[in-house]
């Protein structure tokens, strides 16, 4: 139980919205242990990045929350708003998906890194910057550069000094919500080989959310298949590749491109409306599996093999 | 890159650019008062139909008998001569045009400047607060008076403003620049320098009492001015900060564990100024031309009271003289503002 450092049970993130509620996430439970590196799959839209920032706290107003999130046994509901901000970017941190519109464009890399360190220590400017071009140095980005502005960056630099400013205070936990997708090929593998590293040196957690099934298998422990606000599927990553329970986790292994294969395989249909989802399996609307009671009753979360989870009627079918 | 050299070398190129625009609104202008109706030769008489001798003696006397492009460079090489020629027509007749706008300019900067300065005081900080509180009381407060202080009428507000203070409180001047015959600087050898803007004519005097007197007359019209424009400000002010207060980078800062007031008043208030310094500014030189309104109902003679009397009496040369003297300001004034926004804004000094 000491080594888990995240714990969400039964979360739920509404947003409201002239419509309706949006069901962003609805019911999602899950842990993350000490070093450990949990992949969060599925389409965009599905609610992904919504669970990301429930878990730093920073939704717009207005947006309800239910559930538990605890973070190393802090229930992070309860905790008063300063306690909250002193958590963030402290012992959590995010990184997010677009790095060009993420740092302030009117302030220099050293005015944000100064302003990062001094929100969580007393410590000098002078110590604040030595620290930056120590988190600069570390992923590759020289010291004369930090006067610079952003808009003086590319994007992969951008991206390197907003994973240099995460970890700059040593989060326990590092959330990354899709931190290649805007990036070239060459630059995402730089960047997934910093965060491997970062895990193994500083035994880091690390939630990862992606719509890259290739990343998953390449960095994640396990990983979770969230579609439509909850999620469908979770296990270890060989598991869950072997022998994908879901319809929908073999759906999107199935349209990954093969080199034998050429032809591409895609799921019918589109995402569903969050603000009305479908009744009971949401995912029957797409499902060729789907039955009469795919449309009546939720599917229950069912232990297929040990941590092997899935919610899905014919589960067994599948094994 | 040089950091500072960037900003510099910005403004020099934007002081540059400077000369052109002055030239094309010059250009405008000379176009514009040749191609509108009205013959200033037959204004001269008043509507009454002269002798064509005396019309061809007066076309002659004004240059227009010349050919266009003459016309053009005569008119530029007076302007940048500082020749604004005379009146000829109406209440100045004979006067120089440009003693005619200088001696109004000072009036009219102090009203610009006082009414700025309440606009800004008033509607920036209401337009920052309604903008980090949407949808609060707070914001629904500052929108209804943001409508209403814009809709009210100008001379309205001026006047309950003169009822109030002036004639049932008597706490200020209800009307004119100065209380007394004394006016500052006028005095032989008072002064070294004079502005003909009392409150700094009254500085350069070291006159407290006289300052007390200049500032006294200013409070109601900068107020009656202010007012009404800070209701356009605070909406300007609140549509920015609402745009940056969502944006991808204010929510990165909450992200890094930013404290809340950081991220309003640094982040989201400092990239919301861009725009509206924009805005702001070119609001204040249009206050520069003259804010006839305020002048008329406070008895100032400034350049929008100029403006009218000679839009009124067709008097071609004070018009021209003084559309040339206002696009001179909007260039002076475009400028400040572009570079003020590349102090502010890294990405513009390009």
């Amino acid at each position: 139980m000491s080594d888990t450092v995240l714990e969400a049970s039964r979360l739920r993130v509404y947003y409201s919205t002239r419509r309706g509620p949006v069901k962003a996430v609805d019911g999602v439970s899950f842990e993350l242990s000490r070093g450990e590196t949990l992949g969060v799959v599925g389409e965009t839209g599905c609610g992904k990045s919504t669970l990301g920032k429930s878990i730093l706290g920073i939704l717009p107003p207005r947006t309800t929350v239910e559930g538990t999130l605890r973070f190393l046994g802090k229930d992070l509901a309860s905790l008063p708003r300063e306690e909250l901000r002193k958590i963030r970017g402290k012992e959590i941190a995010l990184i997010f998906q677009d790095p060009m519109t993420r740092l302030d464009p009117l302030f220099t890399i050293e005015d944000h890194f100064v302003e990062t360190i001094r929100a969580h220590e007393d410590v000098s400017k002078g110590e604040a910057i030595e620290r930056a071009v120590k988190a600069l140095a570390s992923m590759g980005i020289p010291e004369s550069r930090l006067k610079h502005y952003p808009h003086e960056f590319s994007g992969g630099m951008r991206q390197r000094i907003m994973i240099a400013m995460s970890l700059v205070m040593n989060p326990k936990l590092l959330i990354a919500d899709e931190p290649t997708t805007s990036l070239d090929v060459i630059v995402e593998a730089q960047i997934l080989e910093i965060l491997e590293d970062l895990r193994r040196v500083y035994k880091m957690s690390l939630l990862l959310i992606t719509h890259n099934l290739g990343i998953v298998a390449e960095v994640c422990d396990r990983l979770a298949v969230m579609y439509a606000g909850k999620f469908v599927e979770l296990g270890g990553v060989r598991d869950v590749f072997r022998t994908p329970v879901h319809p929908y986790t073999q759906a999107l292994l199935a349209s990954t491109i093969h080199l034998e294969s050429k032809e591409l395989f895609s799921i019918d249909g589109l995402p569903p409306d969050l603000i009305d989802p479908p009744p009971a399996c949401r995912f029957h609307p797409r499902c060729t599996y789907a039955q009469e009671i795919c449309r009546t009753e939720e599917p229950a979360w069912v232990e297929y093999r040990p941590g092997h989870f899935a919610a899905c009627h014919f589960g067994k079918d599948f094994l | 890159m040089a950091r500072d050299g960037s900003l510099f070398a910005y403004i020099l190129t934007r002081m540059f650019l400077a000369i052109p625009m002055l030239l094309i609104l010059l250009t405008a202008v000379f176009v514009i008062l040749r191609v509108l109706p009205g013959d200033p030769v037959l204004a001269l008489w008043g509507g009454r139909s002269p002798p064509p001798s005396a019309i061809e003696a007066a076309r002659h006397e004004l240059g227009l008998d010349q050919p266009i492009a003459v016309q053009y460079l005569t008119y530029l090489r007076k302007i940048f001569t500082g020749d604004f020629g005379v009146s000829i027509g109406g209440t100045y007749t004979g006067q120089s045009v440009w003693s005619l706008i200088s001696g109004r300019f000072p009036a009219t900067v102090e009203i610009a400047i006082g009414g700025m300065l309440v606009a800004s005081l008033v509607g920036i900080p209401l337009g920052v607060l309604a903008g980090a509180h949407r949808d609060k009381p707070v914001d629904l407060a500052v929108r209804i008076f943001g409508t209403i202080i814009w809709v009210i009428p100008i001379f309205w507000l001026g006047l309950v403003l003169q009822l109030i203070f002036g004639v049932w409180l008597r706490w200020l001047p209800a009307n004119g620049r100065w209380s007394g015959a004394d006016v500052p600087c006028t005095a032989p050898s008072s002064c070294q320098v004079r502005t003909g803007m009392y409150t700094v004519d009254s500085l350069i005097e070291r006159n407290p009492a006289h300052f007390v007197n200049a500032v006294a007359h200013l409070l109601l019209p900068s107020l009656t001015l202010g007012l009404v424009l800070s209701g356009f400000f605070a909406k300007t002010v609140r549509a920015n900060m609402l745009r940056t207060i969502s944006a991808d980078f204010t929510e990165a800062a909450r992200a890094r564990g930013v404290p809340g007031r950081a991220v309003v008043y640094k982040h989201a208030f400092k990239n919301a100024l861009v725009p509206v310094v924009t805005v702001l500014g070119l609001q204040f030189a249009i206050l520069f031309a003259g804010a006839v309104l305020t002048e008329k109902t406070f008895s100032i003679e400034g350049i929008g009271i100029l403006l009218l009397n000679a839009v009124t009496s067709k008097d071609m040369s004070v018009i021209q003289g003084v559309v040339v003297f206002y696009a001179t300001i909007i260039v002076v004034i475009s400028l400040v503002i572009d570079v003020i926004g590349a102090m502010i804004d890294p990405r513009i000094r390009l």
